[in-house]
């Protein structure tokens, strides 16, 4: 009861729409940055994101499509594909009605919410409803219920930066209670004003390019986007052939009690995460083969992130592999557990890990292995994927490759 | 979980609550909540305000004359989003009844869950409207880090020195049994030693003129009744409502070995999913029934031995019904009492549950059935045994409801801590289904 694989995965990201094309374009080093046009950006110094293309579901009609909010399209979408993925498009509706949907977003359909608000504060007497039923955190998930016909649990979590990592995580925990077999667990994100303008007003974001662990680092850059997990009971998995990608093994999650929007600066609340993801999954730090980094590039986050490692791996962590995939699709919020979640995953089954990249200059704080630019070849038998939240909410997750 | 039941003894690991905290529109304190309900009162008042008088619906249940500076004379408190200071106040006086001391909050040995569906709403809202007014670059920075939905878990954390878990969820309704199953598995697992479950909504201007818009308010159709009256034929629409409740959650032996008494064993829990797409319910409570019979199976709980239900019918035409039709079908011709709360103290959303299990604890105490309010017509798509009138009773088991806009449901089984525990037998599930 207490093993978990991960029998499916989904995604729309910057770097693409599929598992496969997206993972490639990250082992080659892909910069999936560009200039935003979800809403006028000439008012921002950062006018870049790593900005999705317009997708469609295919369980939703094309009027569906035009209705749904693009949280909802995104989360579906990766859902669809996670699930058709795993082999579960012909399971009994039995079977159906028992599987949860965990979901991590900081925004949900705040993009829709925006549009309400302008109709309320411009004309109240034309506000269309739409908008506000869409813009709740669930409806996306509601959507995603009904379009796949599950019936388990419906879970949104929104603990910032660290939102689908703890979906993930709790998915991980509820089946291996023993409340569920199947669990569908990651996360979704979409641009909004609000969350631009914060981390705009905060000085979080840079003109530059986005430089994790770089001297030169200035901040981040926002992206979208969904990714999706199937986790399934090994032997639920095994009895019907499922072909998994990896073991889930270990789950850990603290709280800084620090600061609303900066981290620990000596990363004490990351530290014991990743300590406690080690003890949950009972691996040491010279198992760990790859770190897929929360990685911000903000001149504080890159440097706790850094100590965290040395505090919890101790001297093993100047050899192992840590990179940040933001460096290619931006900081996806709620979904970015999920998204690193991905790359650790994908890295262990074609043990290959993607780079840091725009990565020129070391910076002695930060003087770890970061993979820069440049992917690498590496049987990996268990990698980690941090992810630390606005207000010092902290989660780590740890993968194993089936039968290491 | 195990049943606590299961050898008619106590088991070591079965999970109690040793601390409630509670805001509500009857003031703030769990004993102002006991007093309301004893005293068959309502919160539901007519509001004012620019954002009311926007909106075609004018009634809430709110807490009224509620000045921050009153529980805490500070800049920082004073500038929180109504929603956060709610939660803190809350769960002081939750952590305060449990005895939770500071260290073990430090030493990682207590989490926390906090569940709402839209207490960030407030000052998202504020800081778009400055957005709109006066540009981007002229926004607060502080504003912005209350938009967050994990801020009130955060502000609570740093009060509180809470260095374990810390989650945040928004899944409407149901938020609040979500976090209590969560906080479960937890403590199951031996992660942390207590957990704090903090849920809390509010009926602040811009949250009821987004609740008006949507059209699910009382009243749906003019002219029809403004009250919250669930099950009664008149219903038209839910009353939005307010309030934090917080509940400290360990295992029995934690509590014992800490020398602090629990209020109430939590036995099990269930959830859901209707699966009929965003803002809609199955009409025939399908996700609802299985939520009761999960939470009643995980109790160990059959049909004869829940003493009461309380509801999470809000007096919507639909979500009333759907409810009716699974208790009926749960529990066939034997529906123990049902009580509809939010007719007293509105639509709470994520709040919802965790009140009503503060509730059940108060009418444990006080051996009292709490009464729906305004119910007068009948509606014979809700046959139900409804306590229409404060009954005295000795209440051991009760089942709690949660369900929500998108198709969301959740049930949750408390067991009155004192002798309930060793009572049996219990009926099966496959009794009552019968």
């Amino acid at each position: 009861m207490d093993r978990v694989l991960v029998t499916g995965l989904g995604t729309v990201n910057p770097l693409g729409l599929t598992v496969a094309t997206s993972f490639a374009a990250m082992l080659e080093g892909t910069d999936g940055i560009r200039k935003i046009d979800a809403f006028d950006v000439s008012s921002y110094d950062c006018a870049n994101g790593g900005c999705v293309p317009a997708v469609a579901a295919a369980s939703l009609s094309v009027r569906e499509n035009q209705v749904a909010g693009r949280d909802s399209q995104f989360l579906l979408c990766a859902a669809e594909d996670a699930f058709a993925e795993a082999g579960l498009a012909s399971i009994s509706q039995e079977e159906r009605g028992r599987i949860g949907l965990y979901t991590g977003t900081t925004l949900g359909g705040l993009a829709l919410g925006e549009t309400f608000y302008r109709q309320l504060m411009n004309n109240p007497s034309a506000v269309r409803t739409r908008p506000l039923l869409a813009m709740s955190l669930h409806a996306a998930n509601d959507l995603t219920m009904s379009k796949l016909a599950l019936g388990g649990d419906s879970v949104v979590f929104s603990t910032a930066c660290s939102a689908s990592a703890h979906a993930i995580g709790c998915a991980f925990d509820t089946i291996r209670a023993g409340h569920a077999k199947i669990a569908l667990a990651g996360g979704f994100e979409t641009f909004s004003e609000v969350t631009y303008t914060g981390f705009s007003i905060l000085r979080s974001m840079t003109s530059d390019k986005i430089r994790p662990f770089d001297r030169k680092r200035s901040g981040l850059v926002l992206g979208e986007g969904a990714t999706v997990l199937v986790l399934e009971e090994y032997e639920h998995a095994l009895a019907r052939g499922a072909q998994p990608y990896a073991e889930i093994i270990g789950y850990g999650s603290t709280s800084d009690a620090y600061h609303m929007t900066a981290p620990h600066p000596q990363g004490d609340g990351a530290a014991r995460a990743i300590s406690l993801a080690l003890a949950d999954g009972g691996i040491a730090p010279a198992d760990v083969d790859y770190v897929t980094a929360h990685g911000t590039a903000t001149p504080a986050n890159d440097v706790a992130e850094t100590r965290a490692l040395k505090r919890s791996l101790g001297d093993l962590a100047s050899s192992i592999p840590v990179s940040s995939i933001k460096s290619m699709i931006g900081h996806t919020l709620g979904a970015a557990g999920a998204m690193g979640a991905l790359a650790a995953i994908l890295a262990i089954r074609r043990s290959a890990i993607p780079p840091t990249i725009n990565y020129e200059e070391p910076d002695p704080e930060c003087d770890l292995d970061y993979v820069p630019n440049e992917g690498r070849d590496l049987r990996i038998r268990v990698a980690l994927a941090n992810s630390f939240g606005f207000g010092g909410n902290n989660c780590v997750l740890a993968f194993r490759g089936v039968g290491a | 979980m195990r049943g606590i039941l299961d050898s008619r003894r106590i088991s070591d690991d079965a999970i109690v609550i040793t601390g409630i905290g509670v805001v509500t529109g009857f003031g703030i304190g769990y004993d102002a909540l006991c007093a309301g309900l004893v005293a068959e009162k309502s919160c539901v008042r007519r509001l004012d305000g620019d954002g009311a008088n926007r909106c075609r619906v004018r009634k809430g249940a709110f807490l009224e004359r509620f000045n921050p500076s009153d529980y805490e004379n500070t800049t920082h408190f004073g500038r929180l989003a109504r929603g956060t200071q709610f939660s803190i106040m809350a769960t002081d006086e939750a952590i305060k009844q449990a005895c939770v001391p500071r260290a073990l909050a430090s030493d990682s040995q207590v989490g926390l869950v906090f569940a709402s569906t839209r207490v960030a709403l407030e000052k998202t809202q504020q800081f778009y409207g400055k957005i709109l007014d006066k540009g981007p670059r002229l926004v607060n920075p502080l504003v912005f880090q209350e938009t967050v939905n994990n801020a009130p878990a955060s502000h609570i954390c740093m009060r509180h020195g809470i260095t374990g878990p810390s989650l945040t969820l928004t899944s409407g309704g149901t938020g609040g049994i979500q976090a209590l199953a969560i906080a479960s598995q937890w403590l199951g697992r031996g992660k942390v030693k207590s957990v704090v479950v903090t849920a809390a909504d509010v009926a602040d201007a811009p949250s009821q003129s987004a609740h008006g818009y949507a059209r699910g308010h009382a009243p749906v159709e003019l002219g029809g009744i403004e009250e919250s009256c669930p099950f009664d034929r008149r219903r038209n629409g839910y009353v939005l409502g307010e309030a934090a409740v917080s509940l400290v959650l360990e295992t029995w032996s934690s509590a014992r070995n800490r020398g602090v008494d629990p209020r109430v064993a939590l036995c099990g829990w269930g959830m859901a999913h209707d699966g009929c797409g965003p803002g809609r319910y199955h009409h025939d409570g399908l996700g609802m029934e299985a939520s009761i019979r999960a939470a009643m199976e995980m109790a160990s709980k059959g049909c004869g031995d829940i003493g009461w239900v309380l509801a999470g019918a809000q007096s919507s035409k639909v979500g009333d019904r759907s409810e009716a039709r699974a208790l009926r079908r749960v529990f066939s011709d034997r529906t123990p009492p049902v009580t509809a709360l939010k007719s007293a103290v509105g639509e709470v959303e994520s709040a919802s549950a965790p009140l009503f299990i503060a509730a059940a604890v108060a009418a444990m105490r006080h051996e009292v059935l709490f009464r729906t309010l305004n119910h007068e017509e009948h509606d014979p798509d809700c046959e139900l045994d409804l306590v229409k009138s404060t009954r005295r009773a000795y209440v051991d088991t009760v089942l709690a409801n949660a369900l929500w806009f998108g198709g969301g449901s959740a049930s949750v089984v408390v067991q009155r801590w004192d002798d309930g525990c060793a009572r049996g037998p219990s009926t099966t599930n496959a009794e009552c289904s019968a």
